[in-house]
């Protein structure tokens, strides 16, 4: 995420109420506003807040699928890059009613916040699916003859978690073609539901997007690039073989997520762990949790290997190894390694 | 023989433009005041009616009208001395000076008088082009220290001038009151200076500079105490390297981040659930390092603030802790 969100401002915001839609038919319609929500710079503030707060913790860089059915990045593109602001209401309509019509029997109802944002003098525009707690309603308010939603009524729900931000979706123009649209998507259901239809549903299904860079490949570069910022500027053995063993057990965990900072202040000491993020970014690797695919680097993370000049190697299970295995500095550049366990078998190797 | 009802007639009819000549005064002054960083205060009125008219009275003008140059007025407070002479430079620079008056100057070393620094001045003419009504006007802006001003304040109640001169003991006790003005603001800037070279007063320095770039963007007042609790702490997160060049530190970060640092303290000006250490001089030391080194700064900020704090803040600036 090469932007500074703290340059971010809410300009509009338009809320619809989508309800869940039964599979068999039936059910509520949506309930759409017919005008924007009356705005207080409180309420632009918190919006802006909800905003970053969701993508610099889980965002990730998306673009528009070429191939997807969804209205959504012409409605965009019609919106932020071709200047047809004025038509925002109607927009947001057209995107809450896509919004019912995707969802399927597994998704929960919800509310969406359209918002018109600027990014210092870029035009956006910010989506947002939250999840209200079944049998909260939010208020509406009449604005010039036209309903609407109090959003001083959303926002206290939103502070008594009554109301959760679920998923954002920001798309910055940087041109006048679908192409030259930046988008940022935090989706924190996907991490639950990697492979799923529910994990997609946000990004591709109802946004049109897809990611970037292939969880595999991103997944495999932070290794790759993590890796070598252990051997090239780790000096202490002893601390890099604690490392490696770290990152390949968080790699090779069963969580669907990883989080460079996270590992850093789990793992890495303190004076190590801004060098680490920094060394990250020069390989365009952020330190917001991703989706984790170790699809390509499965083969690497079942091993962890300390070879020494004398010939020898230690060769172990790096969920295992720091238990069994103590590696300890000593004077003169060397290296003792302690292993505490029974002797299986001694043989010759083949 | 002066036509008083014309005079205040004259005076009614032209008051309101002096009130917003008055307003221009006060908005140019704060603009500029903060953007030296100088923490003051401004204040400006255009004369009470009753005011001009006893004036016009007492003095013996040829034109009272033309002749009463503090129709407007506009009044500097700085806390310390060592500010007159940035604002005197500042107000020459803004305005077409046509009277400079500093009251110390006209003294001669055995005596002791009001102290202020006065200067009769006009918009400059790039000025006028978008306010041409306000050609001609003439604005009085005194320069003051508090205790200068408390003097100007109380003076006005003790300068009586019955027909009898005052007893030679009154005189005695008004010039031992004008001793100590003077001692006054000599001594808070000597004190100032040898507390702020002082080694254990680091968070004082960093404050000093601090405080120099907060008032560029704010006029609102803040907690010193909170200020320096909270600096007594993040001073650990300084080099040596970066304490001795502080100074460049802070400016350089400020003039990267200028445009939004304007912005958020725009969008947070009357935000009441914002952030309690936003509008604080010590949050600049703060995004300057959730931009170099936001680890540190949590492990350290842990010590004496709830982390919650500190992650409002990084979202208020647009990162991630």
């Amino acid at each position: 995420m090469n932007i500074d969100l703290g340059r971010l401002s809410v300009e509009k915001v338009i809320v619809h109420d989508i309800p869940a839609r039964p599979v068999r038919g039936g059910g509520q319609l949506p309930s759409l506003s017919e005008v924007e929500s009356p705005l207080t710079q409180v309420l632009k503030n918190y919006f802006r807040e909800r905003i970053i707060k969701t993508l610099t913790t889980a965002g990730y860089d998306v673009c528009f699928d070429e191939t997807s059915p969804s209205p959504l990045p012409t409605l965009i593109l019609d919106n932020i890059g071709l200047g047809h602001t004025n038509l925002f209401v109607l927009m947001s309509q057209k995107i809450a009613q896509h919004l019912y019509d995707s969802q399927t029997g597994v998704n929960p109802a919800g509310l969406l916040c359209v918002a018109e944002v600027s990014l210092v003098t870029e035009r956006c525009l910010a989506i947002l699916k939250l999840e209200r707690e079944a049998g909260v309603r939010l208020e509406q308010t009449v604005v010039g003859g036209k309903t609407t939603f109090n959003l001083e009524h959303l926002r206290e729900l939103m502070l008594t978690d009554k109301t959760r931000v679920f998923k954002v979706g920001l798309f910055i123009q940087k041109g006048r073609e679908l192409k030259t649209i930046e988008g940022y998507v935090s989706d924190n259901q996907r991490g639950y539901h990697p492979t799923t239809e529910v994990a997609d549903f946000f990004l591709k299904r109802f946004l049109g997007c897809k990611l970037r860079e292939e969880p595999q490949i991103y997944t495999k570069r932070l290794f790759l690039t993590t890796e070598a910022f252990i051997h090239e500027q780790v000096k202490e053995p002893e601390v890099k073989a604690r490392y490696e063993i770290a990152l390949l057990s968080e790699l090779g965990s069963q969580s669907n997520t990883f989080s460079p900072r996270r590992f850093a202040e789990q793992h890495l000491r303190l004076e190590d762990r801004q060098p680490y993020i920094e060394w990250l970014s020069q390989s365009q690797i952020q330190p917001q949790q991703f989706d984790k695919d170790i699809g390509l680097i499965e083969t690497h993370l079942k091993r962890i290997e300390l070879n020494f000049e004398s010939g020898i190697s230690v060769l172990g299970n790096p969920n295992t190894f720091d238990e069994h295995v103590k590696v300890k500095d000593l004077d003169g550049g060397l290296t003792r390694v302690e292993i505490e366990d029974h002797i299986k078998t001694v043989q010759g190797k083949k | 023989m002066m036509n008083l009802e014309a005079l205040r007639e004259r005076w009614l009819a032209d008051r309101p433009l002096y009130e917003e000549f008055c307003k221009r005064i006060k908005q140019i002054l704060e603009d500029e005041t903060r953007q030296l960083g100088i923490g003051c205060t401004v204040q400006v009125r255009p004369k009470e009616v009753s005011s001009f008219l006893k004036k016009a009275l007492l003095k013996k003008y040829a034109d009272p009208y033309e002749e009463i140059h503090d129709k407007a007025g506009a009044r500097i407070i700085c806390t310390y001395s060592a500010s007159l002479p940035q604002l005197e430079q500042m107000i020459r620079k803004l305005f077409v000076v046509r009277s400079y008056d500093n009251k110390k100057l006209g003294l001669d070393y055995d005596k002791l008088g009001y102290l202020g620094i006065h200067f009769e001045v006009e918009l400059p003419s790039e000025l006028l082009k978008s306010h041409e009504k306000f050609r001609g006007l003439i604005c009085e802006i005194q320069l003051h220290t508090h205790a200068q001003n408390l003097w100007a304040d109380v003076s006005h109640e003790l300068s009586y001038k019955p027909s009898q001169p005052s007893p030679v003991e009154i005189k005695r006790l008004i010039y031992r009151l004008m001793a100590l003005v003077e001692i006054f603001d000599d001594e808070v800037a000597q004190a100032r200076e040898t507390l702020l070279g002082l080694p254990g007063f680091e968070e004082a320095q960093i404050l000093d500079i601090l405080d120099k770039q907060f008032y560029r963007f704010t006029a609102k007042q803040y907690d010193r105490e909170l200020s320096l609790k909270t600096l007594l702490t993040l001073q650990a997160l300084l080099s040596k390297e970066d304490l001795a060049g502080f100074d460049s530190l802070v400016e350089a970060f400020v003039q990267r981040n200028e445009d939004k640092l304007v912005e958020i303290f725009y969008q947070y000006a009357h935000d009441d659930r914002s952030n309690p250490l936003l509008f604080q001089p010590e949050v600049f030391l703060i995004f300057e390092r959730l931009e170099k080194d936001p680890f540190r700064l949590k492990d350290t900020w842990a010590d004496i603030f709830p982390v919650e704090l500190l992650e409002s803040l990084a979202t208020i600036w647009g990162k991630s802790i």
